[in-house]
């Protein structure tokens, strides 16, 4: 045997024994488990907000962000526990939730193009970043619905994030969200998720309207050349559900580029003046900063709820929090960075 | 892979599955470099991916999380081997068992023998799993000069076993 023989065998795959496999399959069985009484204690601490005894919108927005903080702690994972498209999904909507609330459609026209349909859909609501809905098992179904998390649109394949909500008088009831991009467009949407099924996928297929659609801002391109670094920035959309957007950041100066590694956080400023902290949605590295010739570079995407979408622009400033004994973010702390601030105009191409 | 990461941190569980789903054989031979028995083996996988998604949150970066996993799982093999040291400690560590005669996985085994013990494990997560020398030091808590030198001495001994050989 040379090393480039033993290089082979230590790279091979190899058989799993059977008590590793079943092992693993009952821990993914656990893990789900778990994940669905995360879920539920998550929903159960989240009291409903209700828009019209809190006094004024920016009392609810500070309100709102602030169960925020807790919800996204677990992920921004629905469960309704008691309404259709449950309270915690929507209060994660923040300053959006009244015209989330009006886009929920319940009983909506669905022609389903499966026999044996194992959902009734209840409540459907789509705009141009999200279709979330919500269903309702068949009597027939005596066992937890798991789904695939690729899931297809017209075409498109989105990630589908699928869970139980709750079990009542036997009739379980579940959330499905969909990641939606540009891409989805058309009159109709037309739908297929895959279920695990015991040991088979069992495919449906079911339409509906795409009105929805329109409620998204799609926004052109933006470039800042600033001090400290040039910034593109690109995806952008702003929607009810999710204001989204990709910082391509590019320093000259690795120092500089090493020092704003550590300000991940942003304050998202509408044209209203109210503040919302990325702490409370997700900014994360898309890619760490890589040396690109004399340049370098790294992506920030941008993924937030409860950000006003009507806003006509969002001042992004970065900044860095002080942080506990096990390195958690403390809300409302640190440096704010103003001197590295830039501001994108969130008016989309029809406007 | 990285915004799989960013899914499974914010708490979705088939995100997190499919994370392990794509690791799983890096799991199980760093496991195997560990532990004989099968049922070990499956013990330490177990508990590694039921600690890693308890903890995912606290991962700093997503391009950090398969050294992260690699580390949960190494401190499980070690507490299963202390726990087997506190219930037999005059016992020395089972003779290997091949219980999966499969014949690459024999060839793994055979070879796993061989390698110099301290730098089984090193070789394990170089050839095998593609690590770097920085992320074997982070994985193993050694300085990173002490994985470069015992990379060169267990290569050179290797060499000379099989001419022995």
């Amino acid at each position: 045997m040379n090393q480039k023989r033993m290089e082979e065998i230590l790279a091979q795959n190899l058989e799993l024994s059977s008590t590793v496999e079943d092992r693993i399959n009952e821990t993914y069985r656990q893990i789900r488990v778990q994940a669905m009484k995360r879920n539920a204690n998550a929903a159960r601490r989240v009291p409903a907000v209700d828009l019209a005894k809190t006094g004024g919108r920016k009392k609810v927005f500070k309100t709102v962000a602030l169960f925020a903080a807790t919800l996204t702690l677990f992920g921004c994972m629905a469960a309704a526990l008691e309404e259709p498209l449950n309270q915690f999904w929507m209060s994660c909507m923040g300053v959006n939730q009244e015209i989330v609330g009006e886009m929920i459609v319940t009983d909506p026209e669905i022609v389903c193009l499966t026999d044996d349909m194992p959902l009734t859909i209840q409540d459907i609501y789509v705009d141009g970043s999200n279709l979330v809905f919500s269903a309702a098992a068949g009597e027939e179904i005596d066992y937890t619905l798991y789904a695939m998390d690729h899931s297809t649109v017209n075409g498109v394949d989105c990630l589908l994030y699928f869970y139980q909500t709750k079990v009542e008088e036997g009739i379980a009831y579940y959330q499905g969200e969909i990641k939606l991009s540009q891409e989805v467009e058309g009159d109709l949407l037309d739908i297929t998720i895959r279920l695990y099924e015991k040991e088979e996928i069992r495919e449906i297929r079911f339409q509906t309207n795409a009105e929805g659609l329109q409620a998204t801002k799609w926004i052109p391109d933006q470039t800042f050349e600033l001090d400290y670094a040039k910034i593109e920035v690109t995806g952008i959309s702003a929607a009810p559900s999710e204001l989204q957007m990709t910082f391509d950041y590019s320093f000259d100066d690795y120092e500089k580029a090493k020092e704003f590694e550590w300000q991940l956080l942003y304050k998202l400023e509408n044209d209203k003046g109210e503040v919302l902290d990325t702490m409370y949605g997700s900014a994360g590295y898309a890619s760490d900063l890589t040396e690109n010739g004399d340049k370098w570079t790294c992506r920030v995407y941008l993924s937030i709820t409860g950000f006003d979408y009507t806003s006509e622009y969002v001042k992004v400033t970065p900044y860095t929090p002080e942080c506990d004994s096990e390195g958690r973010a403390i809300p409302d702390t640190g440096t704010v960075h103003e001197e590295k601030a830039f501001t994108v105009s969130l008016v989309g191409e029809d406007n | 892979m990285k915004k799989i990461v960013e899914r499974a941190r914010r708490g979705d569980p088939e995100a997190f599955i499919s994370l392990m789903e794509a690791n799983k054989q890096m799991l199980y031979k760093v496991a195997k470099g560990y532990l004989k028995q099968e049922d070990d083996i499956a013990d330490a996988i177990q508990e590694t991916m039921l600690a890693a998604f308890e903890h995912i949150r606290e991962l700093k970066k997503a391009a950090y999380f398969r050294t992260w996993l690699t580390r949960i799982l190494i401190n499980k093999c070690m507490d299963i081997l202390r726990r087997q040291q506190i219930v037999s400690p005059t016992e020395n560590v089972p003779e290997q068992v091949y219980f999966n005669t499969e014949q690459s996985n024999l060839e793994f085994t055979q070879l796993l023998d061989l390698l110099p013990e301290e730098s089984r494990m090193i070789f394990l997560l170089h050839y095998g799993e593609r690590f770097s020398s920085r992320e074997i030091a982070e994985i193993l808590d050694m300085n990173e000069n002490t994985v470069k030198t015992r990379l060169n001495r267990g290569r050179k001994l290797l060499a000379h076993k099989l001419q022995m050989a």
